[in-house]
């Protein structure tokens, strides 16, 4: 009896305890993601606690910067360290790498059968995700624009212009390439920060690339280095097309008059946008869409009386000089890859799945762009009406910083900004859907072949590409000497390193994928 | 007559020698286990050079593959392209950064007064205590196009220098810089010499009417001889060693083709790429070789001036 009585007390002691010891324990995920601050996942942020309620999970934030996630990366995986999931972009970038993760399976390939996984099947099935397979098998999921019409890029090579400063010298918007160079000029030239000295510079940016991207285009469809298909269904890559070197000229020549910013090659990201905004710099090339932090931001802070609209716009494409095109940014649907951990059970495997697919889902791109439904907004019908004092979107980043890096963690969510992009400024807003209406109308992708992203060849293995730093030698070195003699030279260097065997070896591999 | 301590066993008069010294040797101990973990037990790693490395495998599972990433080293146009960089920046950097702690030293021994000598010397020695991440961001700021120098040229109604632009005056920068920031705490150990010389030899030499000239050539220079000697062993056996922290700091794409060292070159192939861990391993083995054969060349050539070698 005594034994009975102990054993109900015991049982009484324990018993408010036991749903809390039969539910399952949150499982902790670690994620890599550029940028992502450990104080972006906060208990006190309803969309983190949201997610977490949701899938039962905990988020352990892994920081990795613009500047050092690929070192960051490749050293996780060489040293057997690597979070649960981790984001690079190894296709088409580093494939040589990407068959060790794959032959050695540091990676856990995804399940053959997603339908429990509906938003990623749909990423999967797009033709040229589809491509990424390795081993019929996916290994990674590539990070697509959260739009998927086929203009996800448009916007990628825009540029901002110091209007304030072009209608003080009287200019007019500039419509051709040669309009282009004078507007840029007069800007260099006609100290529009009237502190009466030549110091402007005329076209800054994040690096090169960025500038690059902008001015090449209205030469040249075909970007530098990269893969192409001859009328003969062949291989070839774009370091000699029919206009190539009159483009590298025309950089070399406006960076040599001084337009282009001397400190283009060097300097650090951050530096372009603060020439800008501190009155040092007239043009700047560079993406049109979330720029609250690097443009807005900036000039909000050191302009307070000022109207952005009134300080600052914003360039179409320059047409091509040749066929009057006007080249947007020509990409596939998805840039960088996610990549899961070996180690990860299935268990693991099937949170971390979920939580990926709901990240991709119309779902939570509503809750990037209008916030928690019932607390942020409510709908009604087809209107998004704000739950705010003003009726106005509140400020969503400040309030759930979590979204601040976790907004992208499956698809770069600034596809949305075509309806509605979560900006603290709405001119931003307003020139982003401007520019997109224009260009996705009057605009044509440029010219690159993606067909060839998967080949692996031992020439391609071994190769050492070294066109981007010849071509920005080229360029950017200031040299006053014979450009033809210096462009030959940058010829016979890539032939040398191999360009033409390595490219004619994967022209047979191309071949033989299909049948011939 | 024998004495009693010969004649113990040898073993037992070792092992006392030992006892008898235990302290001081005691003191060496972490120095040694430095050695060992930090030095000894990685060049085991080198095994890597002739393995396929497999990340899952490890480095001892891996499979043989012999010299074939020496074979591919040694037919890759850029790898000699590097080393020729290499060699001409690290030259470079010897002939200026060997005698500059030498002059200095004489120089700073020269000044009469002790609080100016202690300032200088703390002046000169300060920026080896700086990271080159801090003194590549205070050289661009100082050289970049809207930096300081520029302005102050254009001041003067001279020409822009742009210095990050142009591979030869990019060499030129990372000289300078490289005695600007060594120089002074190089010159620590002349100076340490320079305090052990006697000071009669002075005082004599002075007698004998002596200028300040003449007691530098034949006192204070044949008594910082040898220790320039073993620097300049060491400085040799290192020359293809130096200048990652530097170089990678500093240099961008428009200058790789002349600023690229071995030591940026592995780091590129194997950390940024992710893979080609053995062919890095190769490169740096490679590197190696070479240090020790040059060590050993500036050793003999040492000895052959009548001068201590160090090995």
């Amino acid at each position: 009896m005594k034994r009975l009585i102990a054993a109900l007390l015991l049982l009484a002691i324990l018993l408010p305890f036991m749903p809390a010891g039969l539910a399952e324990e949150p499982t902790t995920i670690s994620i890599a993601l550029w940028e992502v601050d450990p104080t972006f996942v906060d208990a006190n942020d309803a969309v983190y606690e949201f997610l977490c309620d949701k899938f039962n999970i905990r988020i352990d934030p892994i920081a990795m910067t613009w500047d050092d996630y690929t070192e960051k990366v490749n050293t996780w995986v060489a040293t057997d360290d690597m979070p649960d999931i981790f984001n690079i972009d190894m296709i088409g970038n580093n494939m040589k790498t990407l068959n060790m993760w794959v032959n050695e399976e540091l990676v856990k390939p995804l399940p053959e059968d997603m339908s429990a996984y509906p938003n990623l099947q749909k990423i999967l099935s797009l033709p040229d995700v589809s491509m990424t397979k390795m081993k019929d098998r996916f290994w990674s999921i590539p990070r697509c624009k959260a739009d998927l019409s086929g203009y996800g890029w448009v916007a990628q090579s825009g540029c901002y212009y110091r209007k304030d400063w072009a209608e003080q010298l009287g200019l007019e918007v500039p419509t051709n390439l040669d309009e282009f160079i004078e507007f840029a000029r007069a800007l260099v030239n006609g100290d529009p920060d009237g502190n009466g000295v030549n110091d402007t510079i005329g076209m800054t940016s994040f690096d090169a690339g960025f500038l690059v991207a902008y001015i090449w285009p209205a030469i040249e469809k075909m970007p530098f280095g990269t893969w192409q298909t001859d009328e003969n269904g062949d291989p070839y890559v774009a370091v000699n097309a029919e206009h190539t070197y009159e483009a590298a000229l025309l950089v070399r020549q406006l960076y040599n008059e001084g337009i282009i910013d001397p400190d283009i090659a060097f300097q650090d990201t951050d530096a372009g946008f603060n020439k800008f905004a501190s009155n040092k710099a007239a043009i700047l090339p560079f993406q049109l869409y979330q720029n609250d932090h690097y443009i807005f931001d900036k000039f909000s802070a050191l302009y307070p009386d000022k109207k952005l609209e009134d300080m600052i716009g914003y360039l179409l494409p320059i047409p091509n000089k040749y066929d009057g095109n006007y080249y947007y940014t020509n990409m596939t649907n998805y840039w960088s890859e996610m990549y899961i951990s070996y180690k990860v059970d299935d268990a693991k495997m099937e949170k971390i799945l979920q939580l990926v697919d709901y990240c991709a889902s119309e779902e939570y791109m509503d809750i990037i762009r209008f916030g928690l439904e019932g607390v942020d907004y409510r709908r009604e019908g087809d209107e998004i009406v704000f739950l705010t004092e003003d009726g106005q979107r509140p400020n969503l980043l400040q309030k759930y910083p979590f979204l601040n890096g976790f907004s992208f963690l499956s698809v770069w969510n600034e596809g949305q900004m075509f309806f509605d992009y979560a900006t603290n400024y709405p001119y931003s807003a307003e020139i982003i859907n401007e520019y997109f209406d224009w260009v996705s109308v009057n605009g044509k992708p440029k010219v690159v072949s993606y067909d060839y992203t998967m080949i692996q060849t031992p020439l391609r293995d071994m190769y050492v590409d070294q066109a981007q730093e010849l071509l920005y030698q080229f360029m950017f070195s200031g040299s006053q000497g014979d450009p033809e003699a210096e462009w030959q030279e940058l010829q016979d260097r890539l032939a040398a390193n191999g360009l033409y065997e390595m490219v004619e070896e994967v022209g047979q591999a191309a071949r033989e994928a299909r049948g011939e | 007559m024998t004495t009693k301590a010969s004649a113990q066993p040898p073993l037992r008069r070792k092992f006392k020698r030992v006892w008898n010294y235990r302290y001081i040797l005691m003191m060496v101990l972490p120095v040694i286990a430095l050695l060992i973990v930090f030095s000894y037990v990685p060049m085991l790693g080198n095994v890597l050079a002739f393995k396929e490395f497999s990340i899952r495998r490890g480095i001892w599972n891996s499979d043989w593959v012999g010299l074939k990433y020496f074979r591919q080293l040694w037919g890759m146009p850029q790898f000699w392209s590097v080393f020729s960089n290499q060699l001409i920046i690290s030259f470079m950097k010897l002939m200026i950064g060997f005698p500059y702690p030498i002059v200095l030293a004489l120089l700073i021994n020269e000044v009469r007064s002790p609080k100016i000598r202690r300032s200088y010397q703390t002046a000169y020695t300060f920026p080896h205590f700086l990271s080159w991440i801090v003194i590549a961001g205070i050289i661009k700021g100082f050289l970049a196009d809207q930096g300081l120098v520029n302005q102050m040229l254009l001041a003067l109604n001279a020409s822009k220098h742009r210095i990050f632009n142009d591979g030869d005056q990019f060499r030129v920068m990372l000289y300078l810089t490289e005695v600007w920031k060594e120089g002074g705490w190089n010159s620590i150990l002349y100076l340490a010499t320079l305090s052990t010389i006697n000071p009669s030899l002075y005082e004599a030499a002075e007698i004998d009417g002596a200028g300040r000239w003449q007691k530098i050539l034949y006192i204070t220079w044949p008594g910082l001889y040898s220790t320039a000697a073993i620097l300049l062993i060491l400085s040799v056996g290192n020359v293809l060693s130096g200048g990652f922290d530097q170089i990678i700091n500093l240099y961008n794409s428009v200058v790789m083709q002349k600023a690229d060292i071995i030591d940026t070159y592995i780091y590129r192939t194997a950390i940024s790429a992710g893979s080609n861990y053995s062919f890095a391993t190769a490169v740096g083995l490679f590197k190696s070789v070479i240090n020790v054969a040059l060590l050993i060349i500036a050793n003999t050539a040492v000895r052959r001036m009548g001068q201590e070698g160090i090995l």
